[in-house]
């Protein structure tokens, strides 16, 4: 995977409210009026990271994050600073495997709906594998994509 | 303050339990680490550390019952986050935990958390057990 980001490292911080140590993402591949692709490399300090892996609530904040990113980057090109987000609700969240540290995480965003501050999206997460499987047989990839996790959320961002 | 995952995030104070599940009277931290990105000047709990710290109460119910001792979230099927929860101005919240193991070995975990009588987050999710 070769596809370079537009925002990636401590640039993404001109798209997010968070900061260390709860950054969940740290690229952003490609924008839309629809949607977004992000990505994440699981660091061995990050803090959701159990037993050598990224723990499930951190595979949520990572899409959440993502969100925030997209609407981030909306605000940042009209010079405005990122804002406030939650999530409001979490719902069919498929978590097909737990990533290692050193796995190169990829989020694809789809934006399904939006009022009032309100964004209903849907998520794709994959990961690139360089070794030999990581995840339960039945993935059985040694290289190219796994899937990681799969839903929708909706995200509250403030109107400040 | 005993740690679950994310280093310091809360203290079990008590655990009450009856028939069809236990309330986990928890306290937040805050001068847990996690608040100075979440968000600077603004203490926000995230919402996915509220469930982390479910799915470790709920550990520890599995572990009362003799069903598994460590779980894995399969699928959050909802997850509703009604109330922001702050660890500075209210410390204090209610979990409720109740577990229930289906034929097949999955585990359903029903939860809410409550802080003064506000509802903050119900979850709904299937776990199996981890390795």
């Amino acid at each position: 995977m070769c596809q370079k980001p537009l925002f990636s490292g401590e640039q993404i911080y001109s798209l997010i409210p968070q900061r260390p140590p709860i950054v969940m993402v740290d690229a952003l591949y490609s924008y839309e009026e629809g949607g977004a692709e992000t990505g994440l490399t699981v660091r061995g300090d990050n803090i959701f990271v159990e037993d050598g892996r990224l723990a499930e609530p951190g595979l949520m904040e990572h899409v959440a994050q993502s969100a925030a990113a997209f609407a981030g980057y909306g605000t940042f090109s009209k010079g405005i600073a990122p804002k406030l987000g939650y999530i409001a609700e979490v719902r069919k969240f498929r978590i097909h495997c737990l990533p290692e540290t050193g796995a190169v995480l990829h989020t694809a965003l789809k934006i399904l709906g939006s009022a009032g501050g309100m964004s209903l999206l849907s998520a794709e997460t994959w990961m690139y594998a360089s070794k030999s499987d990581v995840c339960s047989a039945e993935t059985g990839q040694g290289y190219g994509t796994v899937p990681v996790a799969s839903g929708q959320m909706k995200i509250f961002i403030k109107d400040e | 303050m005993i740690s679950g995952m994310i280093k310091d995030f809360y203290k079990v104070d008590s655990v009450t339990r009856h028939d069809d599940g236990a309330v986990y009277r928890v306290s937040l931290n805050p001068d847990c680490e996690v608040y100075k990105g979440h968000f600077p000047g603004n203490p926000v709990s995230p919402g996915v550390c509220g469930i982390q710290m479910i799915r470790e109460c709920a550990e520890m119910e599995c572990s009362a019952h003799r069903i598994a001792r460590k779980l894995m979230i399969r699928e959050v099927q909802q997850c509703k986050f009604t109330s922001l929860i702050s660890p500075v101005a209210c410390p204090q919240v209610d979990v409720s935990i109740s577990v229930s193991e289906d034929a097949s070995g999955e585990i359903l975990l029903k939860s809410s958390v409550v802080r003064e009588g506000t509802v903050c987050l119900t979850l709904k999710a299937i776990c199996v057990e981890s390795r």
